[in-house]
């Protein structure tokens, strides 16, 4: 991936916070890394990507924002189905809003969901992983880009 | 008015039944696919239907074209992620009244129900 890709995902991430929230996200400068397991938080919501490009989108966020964020959207049932919901609505977004420059051939599967369970997270390593820090209200989430771009 | 959402999500669907009720308007139906959506639709026969367009089962490019041959007056807000021209295009194709991107806000949402309505 090229910068001008990546920033397609940062611009993604700092619209979702700043149309959901008053208070916009701190979104740090990608990175690669050879193992995303350490960048897991408790919640995980990845799409599938296939089509000309192939591979994984993930958001993966603490409790501490999905709750701002289910207050911002007005919902009040904080239950963990909800934060699962949320984060795979997010990754989806993130995901479907990259088609606004990558175009529809950037072809999107529903969302899947996860709380914990990170060993369940299998990538594949001969694309490369970027993760894309977030800093929103103090606390840390990841984008994490797995794609054959 | 009737109105119905169909969204995967139940944060989004929460969020525009919230939305649609505090506009005074008669929330009907909440379905999480497009199966759900039609067996839903030919019970409480909204005329407004809020539409997410990847789901489950059977995406929203195909039940909003079955929910236009139920009823071809229905209106239909396509509220979805997928920000590509070419997608925007075929669903005011197929006969979407509006398109909405995610993400959104409530004062977003209204404005473009305010829009249909006045149609």
């Amino acid at each position: 991936m090229n910068n001008e890709q990546l920033q397609v995902f940062v611009d993604g991430v700092m619209n979702y916070f700043e149309t959901l929230s008053s208070t916009p996200a701190q979104v740090g400068t990608p990175f690669l890394i050879d193992d995303m397991n350490e960048y897991l938080e408790e919640y995980t919501g990845f799409i599938g990507i296939s089509g000309k490009y192939q591979g994984i989108v993930f958001f993966t966020s603490p409790k501490a924002i999905l709750l701002h964020l289910l207050a911002s959207y007005n919902v009040k049932d904080v239950s963990s189905d909800n934060m699962l919901d949320l984060v795979g609505e997010i990754a989806n977004t993130i995901s479907g809003n990259a088609r606004r420059t990558l175009g529809d051939e950037f072809m999107l599967s529903v969302p899947v969901v996860m709380r914990g369970e990170h060993s369940k997270v299998k990538v594949t390593k001969t694309f490369e992983i970027y993760v894309i820090p977030i800093i929103w209200r103090q606390h840390r989430a990841n984008v994490i880009i797995n794609l054959n771009i | 008015m009737k109105c119905m959402a169909v969204d995967d999500s139940n944060v989004i669907r929460t969020m525009v039944e919230k939305v649609i009720a505090d506009k005074g308007l008669e929330f009907v139906g909440s379905a999480k696919n497009g199966v759900e959506a039609i067996s839903q639709f030919k019970e409480f026969r909204p005329q407004l239907v809020t539409m997410d367009l990847t789901m489950p089962l059977m995406d929203g490019i195909e039940t909003t074209k079955s929910l236009l041959e139920i009823d071809p007056d229905v209106k239909i807000l396509v509220v979805s992620a997928l920000a590509d021209k070419k997608t925007l295009l075929e669903a005011i194709k197929i006969g979407a009244a509006g398109y909405l991107c995610k993400p959104f806000t409530e004062h977003a949402l209204l404005d473009a129900l305010d829009e249909l309505m006045e149609e």
